[in-house]
């Protein structure tokens, strides 16, 4: 799949994951690569850059048997930005969607 | 590549770069190997899915703020400061410019004071010997010099404001480069062509009055006088011929 395509989404899927409810770094990783080709490592990276500006923010969780897990939650301000870029995103692909399938018609 | 190699590649990289919180983010891989393992995967296919190395250490490093950040305040106070070394010494200069404004003003004032003193036959002041007809010609010349001098003064002040628009206008680019600003202007002052031609009528005129009485003035003189040099006739440097 053209990477490309898959930058400007990966943030908005990461967002839409931490939505539901908080995950924690590797989670987030397997949740994503499991749904999109992409390197494993570009997560790690992608969440940071939420954190430092202020879309996500993160607390560490005990675990029984294994060292504290750095829980990710999303912030007021992420919340907001995630439904606006959502509703743009949707709107934009739909657009897309019926323009490309209107030239494909004419092909055939 | 193992789970230590790809550590020690990745903490490399970071350094390289100079990612700060390098050891948090080596703990977050180091957590990520941990799970995968436990989940039943090789190290090797680990490290292989996580990708290169030093290409997730540059997107750490994209992330940092450059050596010399300049925020959007630093900015403004560098720019506050550029200004002020513009505007030091060229404040001054627009004092004077202005200062000399008001000269001219006051020059204009005289002027017209000596002249109707003069016309009208007022004793204003202590006056140098001048006979009536002589005084009201010599009084209308200066009338007309104040007239002229009043239309000089116009067309200055106006080419002062244009140049002090100019200058502010030139202070803005400054401060904000790439915004878009108001081109500088010419330096000429904006009048109306009406009245530039009622100010160009004005000042042809006086300039003829003042030529006209000068020319005349002197003319009535030397024959009140009976001399060439009536200034001497009448004994206005202290002697008399």
């Amino acid at each position: 799949m053209n990477p490309q395509y898959k930058k400007g989404v990966l943030e908005l899927c990461v967002l839409s994951l931490l939505k539901k409810r908080d995950c924690y770094g590797y989670e987030i990783s397997e949740y994503l690569s499991g749904h999109i080709d992409i390197a494993d490592g570009t997560v790690y990276p992608l969440l940071r850059k939420l954190r430092a500006d202020g879309l996500l923010n993160t607390y560490l969780q005990e675990e029984s048997g294994g060292p504290p897990r750095k829980y990710y939650f999303l912030t007021q301000q992420g919340l907001q930005i995630y439904q606006n870029d959502r509703a743009e995103y949707l709107d934009f692909a739909r657009r897309i969607e019926a323009l490309l399938e209107e030239h494909d018609d004419d092909q055939s | 590549m193992t789970k230590a190699e790809f550590l020690k590649e990745l903490g490399r990289a970071l350094e390289q770069n100079q990612v700060a919180d390098a050891a948090e983010i080596l703990g977050e891989y180091g957590q990520h190997f941990a799970f995968k393992t436990a989940d039943g995967h090789s190290e090797e296919e680990i490290a292989a899915k996580l990708g290169d190395p030093g290409a997730i250490a540059l997107l750490y490093a994209a992330q940092e703020p450059g050596e010399e950040s300049l925020t959007p305040k630093r900015m403004g106070i560098l720019r506050a400061l550029a200004l002020g070394g513009l505007w030091l010494p060229a404040a001054p200069l627009f004092a004077a410019l202005w200062i000399f404004s008001l000269g001219l003003g006051v020059f204009v004032g005289l002027s017209a004071a000596m002249g109707f003193n003069l016309a009208l036959g007022l004793d204003l002041t202590p006056m140098l010997y001048l006979p009536p007809v002589c005084a009201a010609i010599f009084g209308a010349g200066f009338l007309a010099l104040a007239v002229l001098s009043a239309a000089g003064l116009a067309f200055y002040i106006g080419f002062l404001r244009a140049l002090t628009k100019a200058f502010r206008r030139l202070c803005k680019k400054l401060a904000a480069p790439g915004e878009p600003s108001a081109p500088y202007g010419g330096l000429t002052p904006r009048l109306s062509h009406r009245t530039r031609r009622r100010l160009r009528k004005i000042v042809v005129i006086s300039l003829c009055v003042f030529a006209l009485c000068l020319v005349v003035g002197y003319a009535a003189c030397t024959v009140a006088a009976g001399a060439w040099e009536f200034w001497h006739a009448w004994g206005w440097f202290g002697y008399l011929r």
